[in-house]
């Protein structure tokens, strides 16, 4: 199953957060790592889907008092989920070293 | 204790757009992240973010239970409830409606959002200024206390500052205040040394005991010590937040820096928290001790004091304790005829306000009410043409209460449109009050848009939709019976006529009753405006000067110094005369002396003495003013110290003391026969000066030769106002007059530079307010009764136009139709006159205080007002009325 964009980075994020994580924590990261922002509706529509398709599973935690006592919904990623990004950023990672000669010369000859 | 921050209230309403599943998640995201944001961004941007969020979190969970092939379907998941269904379905038909008719939803909306921004408004001011908390801690146990004189000192001041020693024994003296704190306002110092530029600085003097007293602890560093409150202590400062942020950066490091003050090494040993302030106006820039010892007999009624209640003591015991200090202090012979009360400090404070703020109050919610009946005509009118559709529903199976919920739903959309007007248009009214004069009313500077005044604001929607909402509603449901099912157009159905009726009699009663209550205060406002001070305002500059002790120890050296001063400002051109005073008008400073009359007998203990509001004067400064001395003679170059102590009175002091007789030659004197100063005659009698406020009360008032304080009062006042008139330029000549008192003493702070013509208008600014706001209302309420009295009359002619059209064609005279259409208008508008009038006449009587001159009863008001009103409610009946005239009897015919 191919991943969608939101996917791919909402696997990302999950993953820098060693697997785990809540859905604020998560559009921090995306926030601080990527400068875009989510917000929690989108968030969650895709995580939603994540769980559809058996990458992540998620559970009611605990509230915090930064939020006012709600409670949080946390999500882990599963060991489907983790192959599916790795496999994806494993393919990213081949075209970028592949493309790395052609894309230095022509970015590096233009400036 | 530090709490994460969180949202304005009013954002995490709208979370109730988010779906309940989610609700939680989200929203705890969302503040989640507005508490991280807080720390690294402006509020306003953290706040931005929110919405956006919220709003786009709304959107895209809203979309994927609407069409759950955007996203994924959760199992289980319930089909939308119906209610939600119908109530969306109502929107979108209250939507198509306004869509249909934008001009009468613009002007419905825009009415109800004048109504309800002004309400949020006035509910801003009144939480900012009246009911949010003092700024100390537990507020309610501190207490003002004050001396009261007795009638028959002449002197007849309930709430005189006490003497020195009273002061500093009251603690003492009482047990049930644990804590009491000095206060004394109105000095000025030069600030140098700092590194910033030279600026004067209005400083506060405290005692040590008022941060027990007040239970605030400075924000940085410490209040005084004790040790420094006494002569000859460290000299120190505890500056304002406001000083601190806006001169030192809010540099931490500002406690325990030097600086100058008035030539004066001083350590800034304390920062104060933001928002602290003593005397409830802003610009005060540091408090500093006020070392007052009992050896300062001389003292005078100066110093205002803040009591805090002892633990298990209520005012009740205060009170009696208090009547038993007096007792005392009476058979003591320390007071003569004056007596400590005590008052709640949130009253003392504040009390003034609540009376104008009252009535404010109720003008800005008999405006709201009127906007309700006005909205309710507009919709009942409207209704009625789409009666054809509420039948045609009602026979499709629609039920009643499914029919009245649509209308209900319509007029909801309506307010909401009006609510959103409403919150810019109540967020410019409210800087529009504060900017009219934020000394208008104590706190007023630091009022903002509270999320109370929103709250409020919201209350007042639901309620305005449901009054204006469910009368025509209920009017039109009994009218469209499944019976009357043609789709006929407008008729004058007799119950919605009859309910049109009594809305424009509202409306009318409502506004002529506001009408004229705003009338009686534009009169008073200009009474007051033109009322005569007692000396000449115009061209009048004045400034403060406190002469330390520190660099002029001793006393003798104070008139000269001032004198120096005033040689200098009289040769600055365009100034034509210059003196100085220890109290001019409208100035801070008020010392009042007990003093015994000279050929009347020695008052006993228990009799009351006699006292005066007491002033010191340079020569030439009734010529300065332009005070003409009625009786006697001025104050010369020879009443100098040495020479016969001589003083002149106001004439309320030789109308109360010396009444039917010629008060000049007549002598009194301060202190007591053994130990008090000498007599002192009097030469002159000059008319009463306006102390602070037109229409206040004059008191007895002497003017003594400043040369002779030390003889008569063993005391030189070291705060003086220096006054002079500027001959030819008005402007205040500013830079001219520092570098003046500059070149004489670069440490010497010219204080409250002022031209008078402002502060005589300044003095004026809460009887300003209230009358521009009720100006306003009055003006609000009376276009609201003219659009209701317009759309009846006009709503009728189109009732009736195939009527007209007979008569016309039957020989009916234009004017003869003009007149049966205009008495149809004149009869609710005639009614709601005579209905006004009264409930004014009824209700002027509450703010007969707040009048100036202007009775009650006014009559010139209450007629011109009737009258004004009867012609501009024939005025717009006439419109719809002319239009009727021109009905031709082919128009009227083919309408059927």
């Amino acid at each position: 199953m191919a991943l969608g964009k939101l996917e791919q980075v909402i696997l990302l994020a999950l993953a820098h957060l060693g697997g785990e994580g809540h859905g604020a924590q998560i559009a921090a990261v995306i926030e601080e790592q990527t400068g875009r922002t989510a917000s929690p509706g989108g968030l969650y529509t895709v995580l939603d889907r994540l769980q559809d398709k058996g990458y992540v599973e998620g559970w009611i935690g605990d509230g915090t008092p930064e939020r006012g006592g709600r409670r949080r919904k946390v999500y882990r990623m599963l060991p489907a989920g983790a192959r599916a990004i790795r496999s994806w950023y494993d393919g990213i990672r081949q075209l970028g070293d592949s493309a790395r000669a052609c894309m230095d010369a022509l970015a590096d000859g233009a400036g | 204790m530090n709490r994460a921050p969180r949202p304005p209230l009013y954002l995490r309403l709208l979370a109730r757009l988010l779906p309940a599943r989610d609700r939680e998640f989200i929203v705890g995201d969302l503040d989640e992240r507005f508490s991280r944001d807080s720390q690294r961004m402006p509020v306003s941007r953290a706040r931005l973010r929110y919405v956006r969020d919220l709003l786009a979190s709304a959107i895209v969970r809203a979309a994927i239970r609407l069409r759950p092939g955007l996203g994924r379907t959760p199992r289980g998941q319930l089909q939308r409830p119906q209610v939600l269904e119908d109530f969306l379905q109502d929107v979108r038909l209250g939507l198509r409606q306004i869509r249909r008719s934008p001009g009468f939803a613009g002007v419905a909306a825009l009415t109800l959002a004048l109504a309800l921004g002004a309400t949020a408004s006035v509910f801003g001011v009144l939480e900012g200024v009246l009911l949010r908390p003092l700024p100390y801690s537990q507020p309610d146990r501190l207490v003002a206390i004050w001396q009261r004189f007795l009638p028959e000192s002449g002197y007849d001041s309930p709430k005189a500052t006490l003497t020195g020693p009273e002061a500093l024994d009251l603690e003492e003296a009482t047990e049930t205040l644990s804590s009491v704190g000095i206060i004394q306002g109105g000095a000025a110092v030069a600030l140098t040394g700092d590194g910033a530029d030279a600026r004067e600085l209005s400083v506060w003097l405290g005692s040590a005991s008022l941060r027990p007293t007040l239970g605030v602890d400075p924000l940085l560093g410490r209040w005084f010590t004790s040790d420094e409150d006494v002569p000859g202590g460290a000299a120190v400062a505890v500056i304002t937040h406001s000083l601190w942020s806006e001169r030192y950066g809010a540099d931490p490091d500002v406690v325990g820096r030097v600086v100058m003050m008035s030539g004066t090494p001083t350590e800034l040993v304390g920062v104060l928290p933001a928002g602290f302030t003593l005397g409830l106006w802003r610009d005060v820039g540091a408090y500093l001790p006020l070392r007052l010892t009992r050896a300062s007999i001389a003292s005078g009624h100066a110093y205002g004091v803040v009591g805090r209640l002892a633990p298990g003591y209520e005012r009740a015991d205060l009170d009696a304790e208090l009547g038993v200090v007096n007792e005392r202090w009476m058979q003591e012979g320390r007071s003569h005829g004056d007596e400590l009360w005590a008052q709640p400090l949130k009253e003392d404070r504040l009390g003034g306000a609540a009376e104008p703020l009252a009535l404010i109050t109720v003008a800005v919610g008999l405006v709201l009410l009127v906007a309700c009946v006005n909205m309710a005509g507009l919709l009942l009118a409207r209704g009625e043409r789409r009666q054809g559709e509420v039948a045609i529903r009602t026979a499709l199976g629609a039920s009643r209460w499914r029919v009245v919920r649509q209308l209900l739903t319509e007029s909801s959309v309506l307010a909401v449109g009006g609510l959103l007007l409403a919150i810019p248009l109540a967020w410019l009214a409210t800087r529009a009050v504060i900017d009219l004069d934020p000394t208008a009313l104590p706190r007023l500077g630091d009022v903002a848009l509270g999320r109370r005044a929103l709250a409020v604001t919201a209350a007042g929607t639901v309620l305005t939709t449901l009054l204006f909402g469910l009368a025509p509603a209920l009017v039109m449901l009994r009218k469209a019976g499944p019976t009357s099912g043609s789709a006929r157009g407008p008729t004058s159905g007799r119950a919605a006529g009859r309910l049109r009726g009594l809305l424009v009699t509202t409306e009318v009663t409502v506004s002529m009753a506001v009408v004229i209550i705003a009338g009686l205060l534009v009169r008073s406002f200009w009474e007051r405006a033109s009322a005569d001070p007692g000396f000449r305002v115009e061209s009048l500059v004045a400034f403060d000067l406190t002469l330390s002790a520190e660099r002029y120890p001793d006393d003798p050296s104070v008139p000269v110094a001032v004198e120096n001063v005033l040689d200098r400002v009289r040769s600055l051109p365009g100034v034509s005369s210059a003196s100085a005073a220890s109290a001019v008008p409208f100035g801070q400073h008020m010392l009042v002396f007990p003093f015994r009359l000279d050929g009347q007998l020695p008052r006993g203990a228990n009799e009351p003495a006699r006292a005066a509001v007491t002033n010191f004067v340079m020569p030439g400064y009734f010529t300065t003013m332009e005070v003409p001395v009625k009786n006697g003679r001025g104050l010369t170059e020879s009443d100098r110290a040495g020479a016969t102590a001589v003083g002149i009175i106001n004439e309320t002091m030789a109308d109360t003391f010396w009444p039917g007789e010629s008060a000049v030659g007549r002598r009194w004197a301060y202190g007591s026969e053994d130990t008090g100063g000498p007599w002192i005659t009097v030469v002159g009698v000059v008319p009463d000066q306006l102390r602070g406020n037109v229409g206040e009360d004059a008191f007895p008032q002497v003017y003594l030769p400043q040369s002779q304080s030390e003889q008569v009062i063993q005391r030189t006042a070291r705060s003086v106002t220096v006054v002079f008139r500027a001959a030819t330029d008005p402007s205040l000549p500013a830079p001219a007059i520092r570098a003046t008192v500059r070149e004489f003493d670069a440490a010497l702070p010219v204080g409250n530079l002022r031209l008078m013509t402002d502060v005589f208008s300044r003095s004026m600014a809460r009887p300003r307010l209230i009358t521009y706001l009720l100006g306003v209302f009055a003006g609000i309420t009376l276009m609201l009764a003219l659009v209701g009295l317009y759309g009846v009359v006009s709503y009728s002619v189109m009732g009736r136009t195939r009527e007209i059209g007979v008569r016309a064609a039957l020989g009916a005279t234009r004017i003869r139709i003009l007149r049966m259409i205009v008495a149809e208008g004149a009869a609710p508008l005639v009614l709601g006159i005579v209905l006004g009038v009264a409930a004014g006449w009824y209700s002027a009587r509450f703010v007969g205080d707040l009048l100036y001159v202007v009775s009650a009863s006014d009559p010139a008001t209450f007629v011109t007002g009737a009258l004004a009103f009867f012609a501009v409610g024939i005025g717009a009946t006439l419109v719809p009325a002319l239009r009727a005239t021109g009905i031709a009897p082919t128009v009227a015919l083919r309408e059927e």
